[in-house]
């Protein structure tokens, strides 16, 4: 006989499975939407590649998309490695030292994880003009590094990972603060880097906001940037933003296929700390 | 905070040590003075002046505040924002938490294919989200409206971009579909920390599936709701990059906020202020902090009356 739970189970497959669907579908369309000819996109639903892939190819490399790969690449990475940093930096000075305002200095970390950057936007663009910083790539990299989760989270994990018998040793052998930090501290606290690192790159690399208003010199564009360029151009070329969107996200979908167990368990032992 | 041992070695073995921790966390706070908190506090100076961004700023008082309390669009952005919280949290909570239990429960298979696949949202660039919705919700012959047609839910196509509520609703769905995967994710971990003995405990007593989720795993999840509840609330200020998008695909780029400014969010009326057509920068910072004095009193209180509330959970 077909039991009550096995039912039960079939209905949860399904659910789950259709919810799923719904979650893939639009990459799915994004992915097949860059192979069409661009007024094609709004007649029906496409589910098979379109023939057009070498025309929309031929349109990004009009708009130099190129450099803004490139751009975005150095943004990205750089970004995440300073962010890894100062956050581990920081997170490795709160859980492994006393000191004076240590609790209210922490305790400031905590409430400005609730106060949103863009905020300050208006001085920011103001400062970034002053110190020169407009024609660069900078406002991009070094602002967000200062990641209030990024060193709330460091600061937990560095509470458990770093054992202190390790860092008395070392110490007892002469060694200095700054050493035991990046050769006995860091190699601990690599699972947690590797999350804050691959978090803080998604952010970057998908960021338009901040872009949006410090960046017009189009030699520094990125790639969300340039992409939304290509619509208010000369004429609408969805397919090809589409395609560019689609070249985008190969990167991200690569990373996250290597290291989403990590970046899924970081994300969600932030929650639960938290 | 647990304490750490390391100290009172330190002071006996180094004088240098006892610098050390300052020097760790100062790149950190250098870094977040520099550029998040004087912005946020120049930005302050910047509300109270009259100013293009170019020439000299003229010091207005609070002229500016006077001009916000009346302005009309201030408080559609406020409450629009409102009302996507009203629409996203509850089905980003409710499809979350149901997803995170079927996604825990034992009966369940791929499990973790399954976490991977609705996580993906999450990752998706929001241009690339802004265009493809965009494209997706077209009136005449958008892949929603077509599917609505066929399974007989709509009389005729909704004009999902051109209208204020359907573009609320276009809105609200694109940002649950964007997160309740993420959200999904947090309830698990949640349900992962509860102690199993509650649910074997409940099962010697004969409680049923239903009972021991609305009596043990909601109100164990509390903490995780708060968490999803106050950053989806910020969340929802920020709502920006995708219907920017959505809305200069859709025609005019002009379409600040979608129709009627149904959609004009919090971010989205900072952004169009200081940095649209006209550069004011003194009142676009008037706006910001309009806002923000509007999230902090939101978020305080909601918090407050979630961590009350016993009796709710």
């Amino acid at each position: 006989m077909v039991g009550r739970s096995f039912i039960v189970r079939l209905i949860m497959v399904l659910f789950v499975g259709v919810v799923s669907i719904v979650a893939i579908y639009p990459y799915y369309s994004m992915i097949m939407m860059g192979t069409y000819y661009s007024n094609d996109l709004f007649t029906g639903i496409k589910i098979l590649p379109g023939d057009y892939l070498k025309e929309n190819l031929a349109t990004l490399k009009t708009i130099n998309i190129l450099t803004f790969y490139k751009n975005s690449v150095l943004v990205a990475v750089s970004c995440s490695i300073l962010t890894v940093l100062v956050c581990a930096a920081a997170g490795f000075g709160f859980a492994k030292y006393q000191f004076r305002f240590k609790k209210s200095l922490f305790t400031f970390i905590l409430l400005t994880m609730m106060v949103p950057l863009q905020l300050g936007i208006v001085a920011f663009v103001v400062e970034m003009r002053a110190i020169g910083w407009l024609k660069t790539l900078l406002p991009l990299i070094v602002p967000p590094a200062a990641n209030a989760f990024g060193a709330f989270w460091m600061t937990q994990f560095a509470l458990q990972a770093i054992p202190d018998e390790v860092m008395e040793s070392a110490r007892i052998d002469g060694c200095s603060e700054f050493r035991i930090f990046t050769q006995i501290a860091l190699p601990f606290m690599v699972p947690a880097c590797t999350t804050l690192g691959l978090l803080s790159f998604l952010l970057s690399w998908n960021s338009l906001f901040a872009p949006l208003i410090v960046i017009s010199d189009a030699k520094l564009f990125t790639i969300p940037l340039g992409i939304r360029q290509l619509a208010t151009n000369f004429r609408m070329d969805n397919a090809a933003q589409i395609l560019g969107l689609t070249l985008t996200s190969i990167p991200i979908l690569f990373l996250f296929a290597l290291f989403s167990r990590s970046l899924i368990n970081g994300l969600s032992s932030a929650a639960v700390k938290g | 905070m647990k304490e750490s041992t390391g100290p009172t070695v330190l002071r006996r073995h180094s004088r240098s040590g006892r610098y050390a921790p300052y020097l760790f966390i100062t790149p950190y706070f250098a870094i977040y003075i520099a550029f998040s908190l004087f912005p946020i506090i120049y930005t302050f100076y910047i509300s109270l002046t009259a100013w293009n961004g170019f020439s000299a700023p003229v010091f207005v008082g609070i002229k500016n505040y006077l001009t916000l309390v009346a302005d009309k669009r201030f408080f559609g952005a406020l409450t629009n924002t409102l009302i996507l919280m009203l629409m996203i949290i509850p089905v980003q909570i409710g499809l979350g938490m149901f997803l995170a239990v079927l996604l825990s429960s034992n009966n369940m298979i791929g499990k973790g294919s399954f976490r991977l696949l609705n996580f993906l949202p999450y990752l998706t660039t929001p241009v690339a989200l802004g265009i493809i919705f965009g494209i997706m919700f077209d009136w005449q012959f958008g892949a929603i409206n077509q599917i609505l047609g066929a399974l007989g839910l709509v009389r005729e196509n909704i004009n999902w971009i051109g209208k204020p509520w359907p573009a609320r609703v276009m809105v609200s769905l694109v940002t649950i579909w964007k997160y309740y995967g993420y959200t999904a994710v947090l309830f698990i971990a949640g349900i992962t920390n509860i102690n199993p003995s509650l649910y074997e405990a409940a099962e010697i007593d004969g409680v049923n599936g239903v009972q021991k989720f609305m009596r043990i795993t909601v109100p164990l999840l509390k903490p995780t709701v708060i968490f999803v509840v106050l950053t989806t609330m910020i969340g929802c200020f920020q709502i920006f990059d995708e219907p920017l998008m959505i809305f200069s695909t859709a025609g005019s780029s002009s379409m600040v906020g979608g129709p009627e400014h149904a959609v004009l969010t919090g971010v989205w009326m900072i952004f169009d202020t200081a940095f649209g057509n006209i550069l004011r920068f003194g009142y676009g910072a008037t706006v910001a902090y309009g806002l923000f004095v509007f999230i902090a009193i939101l978020t305080i209180g909601v918090n407050r009356l979630m961590q009350r509330r016993e009796d709710l959970w």
